[in-house]
């Protein structure tokens, strides 16, 4: 049934088909003139115009157009170089992978925490911000500080004993001075008594051994009293001038101070510092159209599509 | 198809473009009369159409047939007319029809005249809608009485396809005449519904 209703609707779809190609009138005449009339005058006015720029601007279009043409390349060069350096630069802190990894923030944060002495076995957990990373730094420089205080501190205590160490020998030299005098004392008394007695030379050489002797327990006593009083010198000023030698082979640890004292960079490093920043900025680069690719490809399809529109209609 | 003739047109030449476009004349009237089915547009389209094959005679590489080229040309005008028309009756008639407006049929006759002329005028519409390469293989066979293999020639084909067309048109042909046939009665019908109440 239902394909019998099928061929119905096709023998009258056929039959329809056939009365309206049997319909067609016969072209009237009026259509025939209208056109060629349409397309006479169509020619005429390409014809004055075609005429016309020939006699009033001869040529400029034409040169208009191959400047246009000469200069067509090099805009869009520049277009695209344009919209390539600025899309970089507009988008290197979003689509930089190196820019996007936390490990960088903390490298620079780690090293200063390390240096002053601080206990830091946790990382910083990422800082976004350098200010996070210049808070830690602030921090460590106070502790660094802090303990350089009491390196200080601890050193003008030392030089303190030292100096009153210095200072019980030089008593004790001293009274080992007014004891020899003493004994010297004693030997010019025994001399005297000794030239005054008897006259005998023997007596009076055995009293001046023993005065000589008195005189080297005064001459030993000098050298305690220059070692204390050299250990005295040395530890006076050790306050403000001495420095352990611990802390002299530890890194000093304001940046500044640090920076002040590196060695000005040679040339070499310098072209390796551009180098290495045309490197990064080339891989953003590369970041950023990987990003504007499906925008590009939708952009060209769209021109592609316009273009295959209008030449269909054309 | 002349070349020098061509050659002619294609500089300017306005009598050698008469005398090229008369072997195609006929076939501009008889595609733009099954597109439009009315004198007066078939004759305003006729006369766009030929404007634009005067218009892009620079265009034609003759990859093609002349005659295949000036159809699709033709074809393509038609629809653009149908639809400027289509747009400017519904700018024009939307506002009276709002008020209870009901257009008077233009072309009287007898009854079976009127459905015949309906029915033709749903079949171009549905003709209008068919996809570009079908349409074309249905008008020139159906319509023009052209052989398969005149068909295929023109529209730069095979036979085989030209036939797979043709089927495939008039299949999807039915489909739109049933689908418009459900959704609304003739215009005919209405009126001799809206007599009968009264």
């Amino acid at each position: 049934m239902k394909e019998q209703d099928e061929l119905q609707d096709f023998s009258g779809l056929d039959q329809d088909l056939k009365a309206m190609a049997s319909d067609v009138p016969e072209m009237p005449e009026s259509f025939r003139a209208g056109w060629r009339a349409a397309v006479r005058a169509e020619a005429a006015k390409q014809a004055q115009n075609a005429d016309a720029p020939r006699e009033e601007i001869p040529e400029a279009p034409a040169k208009k157009i191959s400047r246009l043409r000469r200069w067509a390349p090099l805009v869009s060069t520049a277009a695209a170089l344009l919209f390539l350096v600025t899309g970089t630069l507009a988008t290197r802190g979003v689509l930089s992978p190196r820019l996007r990894q936390p490990p960088a923030a903390e490298s620079l944060a780690l090293p200063e925490t390390e240096r002053a002495g601080a206990d830091f076995e946790e990382p910083i957990p990422a800082p976004e911000t350098a200010n996070a990373v210049y808070a830690a730094s602030e921090e460590a420089d106070a502790v660094y500080a802090a303990s350089e205080e009491a390196e200080a501190y601890a050193a003008s205590g030392e030089a303190n004993a030292a100096y009153e160490s210095a200072y019980a020998a030089s008593e004790e030299a001293d009274e080992a001075y007014e004891s020899a005098y003493a004994a010297s004392g004693e030997m010019d008394a025994a001399y005297e008594s000794a030239y005054a007695a008897s006259g005998e030379t023997d007596a009076v050489c055995a009293a001046s051994e023993e005065a000589e002797e008195a005189g080297a327990v005064s001459g030993g006593a000098d050298p305690v009293f220059g070692a204390a009083r050299k250990a005295a010198e040395e530890s006076a000023p050790s306050g403000s001038t001495a420095v352990p030698a611990e802390r002299g082979a530890a890194p000093s640890a304001a940046p500044s101070q640090e920076n002040d004292s590196l060695p000005s960079p040679a040339p070499d490093s310098a072209r390796e510092d551009f180098g290495t920043r045309v490197l990064y900025f080339l891989e953003d680069m590369g970041a950023f159209l990987w990003a504007a690719l499906p925008f590009l490809l939708g952009a060209a399809l769209l021109v592609l599509l316009i273009f295959l529109i209008r030449r269909k209609k054309g | 198809m002349n070349e020098l003739l061509l050659k002619r047109a294609r500089s300017g030449d306005a009598a050698a473009f008469e005398e090229l476009a008369a072997e195609v004349e006929p076939l501009v009237w008889r595609v733009c009369w099954h597109y439009t089915g009315q004198r007066e547009d078939a004759s305003d389209c006729g006369q766009e159409s030929m404007l634009r094959i005067w218009r892009s005679l620079d265009s034609y590489r003759g990859d093609c047939a002349f005659e295949s080229w000036v159809y699709r040309l033709t074809a393509n005008c038609c629809l653009d007319f149908l639809r400027k028309r289509k747009r400017e009756r519904a700018e024009s008639l939307e506002p009276l029809q709002e008020q209870g407006f009901d257009p008077p049929d233009e072309s009287p006759g007898t009854e079976e005249q009127v459905l015949s002329r309906e029915r033709q005028h749903r079949i171009r519409e549905a003709i209008a809608q068919l996809p570009e390469d079908q349409r074309d293989a249905l008008v020139l066979t159906q319509l023009e009485g052209k052989s398969y293999e005149e068909t295929a020639r023109i529209l730069s084909t095979g036979e085989g396809t030209v036939k797979s067309r043709v089927n495939r048109a008039r299949a999807r042909l039915k489909e739109l005449l049933k689908n418009e046939r459900e959704l609304s009665p003739p215009s005919f019908v209405k009126r001799r519904e809206g007599r009968g109440q009264r």
